[in-house]
């Protein structure tokens, strides 16, 4: 019986290890490039907008693989000599770690000519490792009927929320969030920096906030089913929320400055070089362009001029301020952890 | 036999309102006009099944699941049946162990088996592989199978197999004339939580799928990031008609009620 | 007989232990490769410390901190309710499964098993609609000039979404042991005069006291490491550790900490099915 289960335990390691080897020379194949995208509207942008472009130039095929930030990143970190996807776009706080982790590659004009059309301060925090692909805005959606005269800053908003202002019909995005950590940066820069300052007003504020909303859908059915009047929100979401049909609702993004939700685009390191080509594409003015009028966020490219009807819709860039990564970066664990202990 | 106590009835009526209650709200929505899941819904309208009836970003994943699911189920049992008559029938030193570790794979939060299984496999070279993603799924079904059967065994009268023995039938005869046959009400419970565990898991699947291998979990997952419109209830509901046809056929050709009754 | 048999069988011990392993082989070796493999991987992880040294300071930060161990203890407590609440309303829906005929038995099934038809994520939205401040309930409790509740966003609409999700294990593994009974012991106690609640009590329940284990330790398990319905229907206080699991991985992107945070889990409740195993009285063995 023991010499069964061996030759069976044989087998079983066999299997794996020609499975194995056949997966190896399988992945080498450079027929076609995979890009990582978000599903829905932003995987038809992408299909829409970027590909043809890519496929055009190169004749290989794009394959588009969808899913969240943390599992792509969990994913190139697991292979990174044979990476599964070959151009990611991670969160800010993600790509950052990717890159110092030394899971991609740094950018340069030379392989990506429209980098010269894009702002510093939309890839050097990230020291050339990760671009920009496009810019959401955190501002806040509002029910007209019922809060007349919106407080234009950040400051008030909070301040008013915490005094009960608006009754308990507020949400706001909880410092677990993806984004959470910069919301807390965003609060305690309206307080001089403190961030002691920021979570005392959140909790303060907390009293009338119904949820702090993890997931941006949550958010929406919030303020969707009238159970809160004020949503702390992404621009590009809310207005195509407000041009659907909901026009008792309005967004506005308060002074002097708001965060911005960016989508970094990176090749991965040991990605055909190919990949190159397709950010190129992503960054090109004409492409950027469809692609802000597609998901209504503002795109980064220099070039780009949005014509009157999206014009107003998309935040102007001088609005957004990128938070200063290298300094708070290695804050946010300890953030999320205080985020838990005290908004109880 | 004698009808149901009517106390019984009437509690039975309104657990399934319990049950059915959220459900039914998702099905609602899905037939809405409208551009954001409502209830009630604004007005009526097959739009949104029409969409994702041609979105290949679902239906795909949708088929993929199902294959999944299915192949999960059937790795399940065939894994798990011979162990728990074993661990049932054998006089097997350090039983309460091995039992324990068998179910050890239910006390591993997925989100932990999931990189755990992410890093492991792409060190032996397995990588985003169909196989790995499957044996991640198996993992997670196996205890499912395994311990409906074991309580079903565990609770039956086992003197019908004694007889069987006595009467000159070996191992395998019994096991498979008289055991399988009785067992059969925990089979085919395992097999329900094992197929459904296995169609809406999502942790293992962000991890362990490629393009081609996502799963429809993943998918709506995805989706759910950046858009709140009711394709996802209209997906919803053509996968709670999918499983609900797939058990009445179940029911039409085994008979799930007449299973259970197999022994009498 | 059944005497005799056994007696024979004794003799063919060896032959039995064979095909048992036999049994057990693929199974062990399954596990072994894709169980203990992933398990290994987080268990080195979890000894990774900040700067590079390997030792047990994820563990330190974990029981040495109040807060860690509150939400340990939070997450065993609702674990615990969860299973109860289950037994207490899935055992006499499990009984009427079993005791249902015909198509009424198919449609009870069916029923039974709705809830993990929808994914989680979607299922959530239904039980915002029905829950919601001005959800359906609400609503309903209004019409009637009630006072609202409020059943969301605090623990009572997390558990109501967990109980009803995890009622289907319950239910289904009390049914498939209470259709192995052999009914014929109920109807001689009937005929023997006794009234019906001291059959259910002294008969039928100690009879399916094996599905009541089954599908308690499903409902256990899945109740304390599932955390998208606590995500979404909880907040920020009714945080379990699958939940802050979830957001090292994510959002902190500290593996270490979140493998030894999985390690523990797995430890508690391995420790907790272990000791159930030596606890539960085995109905069978008490009647041979």
């Amino acid at each position: 019986m023991k010499k069964r289960t061996l030759v069976m335990a044989t087998i079983l390691t066999a299997t794996i290890a020609g499975v194995g080897v056949g997966f190896a020379q399988n992945s080498a194949k450079p027929d076609k490039l995979v890009v990582a995208a978000y599903g829905g509207i932003w995987a038809e942008s992408v299909r829409k907008n970027f590909v043809p472009c890519f496929e055009q130039k190169t004749g290989i095929k794009v394959e588009i693989i969808t899913g969240e930030s943390a599992d792509w990143l969990a994913k190139i970190r697991a292979n990174p000599a044979n990476p599964p996807i070959h151009v990611v776009a991670l969160a800010e706080a993600d790509s950052l770690r990717a890159g110092r982790e030394g899971l991609l590659e740094q950018a340069t004009v030379a392989k990506l000519p429209n980098l010269a059309d894009i702002p510093d301060q939309f890839h050097k925090p990230w020291n050339d490792y990760s671009v920009t692909q496009n810019i959401g805005a955190l501002g806040v959606m509002y029910n007209k009927s019922v809060i007349k005269d919106p407080p234009k800053s950040w400051r008030e908003f909070i301040d008013n929320v915490a005094a009960g202002k608006y009754g308990k019909r507020v949400s706001m995005p909880a410092g677990t969030y993806t984004w959470g950590p910069e919301f807390i940066w965003l609060i305690s820069q309206q307080y001089g920096g403190d961030v002691d300052m920021a979570f005392k007003k959140l909790k303060e504020a907390s009293k009338y906030v119904v949820k702090f909303w993890n997931t941006p859908v949550e958010a929406l059915n919030l303020f969707g089913t009238k159970e809160v009047d004020a949503l702390v929100y992404w621009d590009g979401r809310s207005i195509s929320f407000i041009d659907k049909g909901n026009d008792w609702a309005g967004f506005y993004l308060p002074g002097p400055k708001t965060i911005a939700g960016l989508a970094m685009l990176s090749k991965v390191k040991n990605a055909p070089d190919v990949a190159w080509q397709y950010i190129n594409c992503a960054l090109a003015p004409e492409n950027q362009l469809k692609h802000a009028e597609t998901i209504l966020y503002a795109v980064p490219n220099t070039k780009v001029v949005y014509p009157a009807a999206v014009k107003d819709k998309l935040a102007p860039v001088d609005k957004i301020e990128v938070p200063p990564y290298d300094k708070i970066f290695d804050k946010f664990g300890g953030w999320i952890e205080r985020w838990n202990k005290e908004m109880r | 036999m004698k009808a149901m106590p009517r106390l019984l009835v009437l509690y039975s009526a309104a657990m399934s309102v319990f049950l059915l209650a959220p459900v039914l709200v998702v099905v609602v929505a899905a037939f809405t006009a409208g551009d954001f899941i409502m209830f009630p819904p604004g007005g009526f309208s097959l739009r949104w099944f029409d969409h994702v009836l041609r979105d290949s970003e679902f239906i795909r994943p949708l088929w993929n699941s199902v294959r999944l699911g299915v192949m999960a189920t059937v790795a399940s049992g065939l894994l798990a049946i011979p162990a728990a008559l074993a661990l049932v029938r054998g006089a097997i030193p350090g039983r309460r162990w091995i039992e324990t570790f068998l179910l050890a794979p239910l006390s591993l939060p997925t989100i932990i088996l999931a990189v755990g299984l992410l890093f492991f496999t792409a060190r032996v070279g397995l990588s985003s592989s169909f196989t790995s993603l499957l044996a991640g799924h198996v993992i997670i079904t196996v205890p499912y199978m395994l311990r409906t059967v074991l309580g079903v065994y565990a609770g039956m009268n086992r003197e019908i197999e004694d007889a069987a023995r006595v009467l000159g039938a070996d191992g395998w005869r019994t096991a498979w004339y008289v055991t399988l046959p009785m067992i059969r009400p925990g089979i085919v419970a395992g097999a329900i939580f094992a197929f459904l565990m296995s169609f809406d898991e999502v942790a293992v699947a962000l991890l362990l799928t490629n393009a081609d291998t996502t799963t429809l979990p993943v998918s709506i997952l995805s989706y759910l990031v950046y858009n709140y419109d009711p394709a996802v209830a209209a997906i919803s509901t053509i996968q709670i008609a999918i499983v609900v046809a797939a058990l009445l056929i179940l029911e039409r050709f085994f008979g799930i009620r007449n299973v259970m009754f197999a022994s009498r | 007989m059944a005497d005799a048999a056994r007696a024979q069988g004794t003799g063919e011990n060896g032959r039995a232990n064979f095909s048992a392993l036999l049994g057990l082989a693929p199974i062990l070796l399954f596990l072994v490769v894709f169980l203990v493999g992933p398990i290994w991987v987080n268990l080195l992880e979890s000894l990774k410390e900040p700067g590079g040294a390997q030792g047990l300071a994820q563990y330190g930060r974990i029981f040495f901190d109040s807060y860690y161990l509150t939400v340990i203890a939070q997450t065993l407590i609702f674990g615990f309710v969860v299973t109860a609440l289950c037994i207490l309303l899935g055992y006499p829906l499990g009984f009427a499964v079993a005791r249902a005929q015909g198509t009424a038995k198919a449609l009870l099934m069916l029923v039974v098993v709705t809830p993990l038809m929808v994914n989680v994520v979607v299922r959530s939205f239904g039980w915002m609609v029905i829950l919601g401040g001005s959800g359906a309930l609400n609503a309903g409790l209004t019409a009637l000039g009630l006072p609202k509740l409020e059943l969301m966003y605090n623990w009572t609409g997390v558990t109501i979404a967990m109980v009803h999700v995890l009622l289907p294990f319950m239910v289904l593994s009390v049914a498939s042991t209470l259709e192995m009974l052999d009914r014929r012991i109920e109807e001689a106690a009937a005929v023997l005069g006794a009234p019906p609640a001291r059959i259910f009590w002294h008969v039928t329940l100690p009879l399916s006291i094996e599905g009541i284990v089954t599908g308690g330790i499903l409902v256990f398990t899945l109740a304390i490491g599932s955390f998208v319905t606590v995500l979404l229907l909880g907040k920020t206080s009714t945080m379990v550790l699958p939940l802050l699991i979830y957001q090292q991985l994510t959002t902190s992107s500290d593996w270490p900490f979140a493998a030894a945070m999985g390690i523990t889990l797995l430890v508690i409740v391995s420790l907790t099915l272990w000791a159930q195993s030596w606890l539960h009285p085995r109905a069978m063995r008490a009647r041979r």
